[in-house]
């Protein structure tokens, strides 16, 4: 085939140029109309191009046998081209966020299809059970999930993610942490041997400083758990941890080379925790 | 299990129970499409994050309105992809300026280096089409395999192509054809 040089002015389907269709009796330029169809195919139009592909799929591809078989054949290629992509899991949340979502959106049903209200009924609910653990706290989870910055680093999204996995186990508890500095949502979870934290949007502390995680009981005797700085504004903590028998939660901004011993007094968060009697192990904080 | 006919069949009744608004339908066509879907989203946004939103998208929208598959235009697996890989362009365009050139150059490396699927289970007859795909990309002439890639995988409209080749657009267009053309020839063949 002879590749056009340079481009023809009909080929570009200016303002003035002619349909590549004609009017009963008159020939059809295909070589025209099948450019503009495989360009279509593969989405690859725009402007006048794109207009002038969607008429002739609306106006001549009716009266057209041939055509639509070329439109026919293109699809089945565009739709053989997605094989030519390696496969590849999708992040492990993505299900159980669709399992959430499609809770909320049923399927856009004619009357005529539309299952008996109690069968329907039926089936959601088997899904709600295996959804419940993650409902309360997964679609706030999400929206914050989307907002996390396009730039960030692969591994702080993978942290994130597991984050996530921990908090929204069925065993966890979660506590929203308050804040009088910042309205950047961050989340403590615990749960046996295993503690959480989660944020976005967390602005970095000062040069030289870092935020310290604290957990205390009976009102002012505090344990250190950890050293953390977000990066790109994500907090994303699991720790090996047994928070159950403490009964609140600070995190104070310290200079990084202050002895960890008690709480300074700069609290950027705190929370109140509900305290459960657990048998005395071991609680050291490993990340 | 793995022959196209079978496959088809399979996801009409998926379909079928979608419609009615079975939801372990819809997990079943999840599995089946989730790792293609995911996997074409991330050629062609190039992002992890944009790809889980295009496949997100996607499922969604086949969820909220499984009536637009209609079965006389060709199999559910071609719709699904189809409709997975327009979200992905057209989130390639929308986000155009986040990508970066060398992101794109990566995106449109030739398929024969790559593993066909990691630790990613299909069925029989996909993962042998897949096979023939690539095998029908690689036997095109370069020119004509550079704008299919450019447009299918980098998202690039037919204009933008020949302003990144510096060629004419009816030069663009003339190879696309030609490609599309020897594609469905070598498709047919292997069929």
């Amino acid at each position: 085939m002879n590749e056009h040089e340079p481009d023809a002015p009909a080929a570009s389907g200016g303002p003035g140029a002619s349909r590549p269709w004609a009017p009963p009796g008159q020939p059809v330029d295909h070589a025209r109309i099948d450019e503009l169809l495989a360009g279509h195919a593969l989405h690859a139009l725009d402007g006048s191009d794109q207009l002038e592909a969607e008429r002739i799929l609306t106006e001549h591809l009716p009266t057209c046998e041939r055509c639509r078989g070329t439109v026919s054949q293109f699809r089945a290629i565009t739709a053989d081209l997605a094989f030519a992509s390696r496969p590849k899991e999708p992040p492990e949340m993505l299900l159980p966020r669709l399992r959430m979502e499609t809770l909320a959106v049923p399927v856009d049903q004619s009357p005529q299809t539309r299952p008996p209200a109690a069968h329907r009924m039926s089936k959601i609910g088997s899904w709600l059970s295996a959804a419940a653990a993650i409902v309360l706290i997964g679609l706030i989870l999400w929206n914050a999930f989307l907002h996390v910055r396009l730039s960030q680093l692969t591994g702080t999204q993978s942290d994130f993610n597991k984050a996530t996995n921990v908090i929204s186990q069925p065993d966890t508890k979660r506590v929203t942490l308050d804040s009088f500095h910042t309205r950047a949502p961050v989340l403590f979870g615990y749960r046996e041997e295993q503690v959480v934290l989660q944020g976005l949007d967390v602005e970095a502390p000062a040069t030289g400083n870092v935020y310290r995680l604290w957990l205390g009981k009976d009102h002012d005797r505090f344990r250190f758990v950890h050293d953390f700085k977000p990066r790109g504004g994500v907090v994303a903590l699991v720790l090996d941890f047994d928070a159950r028998k403490y009964d609140r939660i600070v995190i104070t901004e310290e200079p990084e080379s202050a002895r960890p011993t008690q709480p300074g007094s700069d609290v950027r968060w705190s929370a109140t925790l509900k305290a459960t009697p657990v048998a005395s192990g071991s609680d050291q904080p490993a990340a | 299990m793995g022959d196209r006919e079978e496959l088809d069949r399979l996801d009409l009744e998926l379909h079928a129970r979608l419609r009615d608004g079975d939801p372990t339908a819809f997990e079943e066509l999840y599995r089946r499409y989730a790792p293609g879907a995911y996997g074409l989203a991330l050629r062609v946004t190039g992002h992890e994050l944009l790809a889980q939103e295009v496949a997100h998208d996607a499922f969604l929208a086949l969820w909220r309105a499984p009536e637009a598959f209609d079965p006389s235009r060709g199999p559910f697996r071609s719709f699904f992809l189809s409709l997975v890989h327009h979200r992905a362009v057209d989130t390639v365009r929308r986000e155009e300026r986040l990508r970066r050139r060398t992101d794109r150059a990566a995106n449109l490396e030739p398929f024969l280096g790559e593993d066909v699927a990691e630790d990613v289970v299909e069925e029989a007859w996909i993962a042998s089409r897949r096979t023939e795909v690539r095998k029908a990309l690689t036997e095109l002439p370069d020119e004509q395999r550079r704008v299919v890639e450019m447009a299918y995988f980098g998202g690039m409209t037919q204009a933008a192509i020949a302003q990144e080749l510096r060629i004419p657009l009816g030069t663009v267009k003339t190879r696309t054809l030609a490609a599309m053309q020897k594609l469905r020839r070598f498709l047919e063949t292997s069929e």
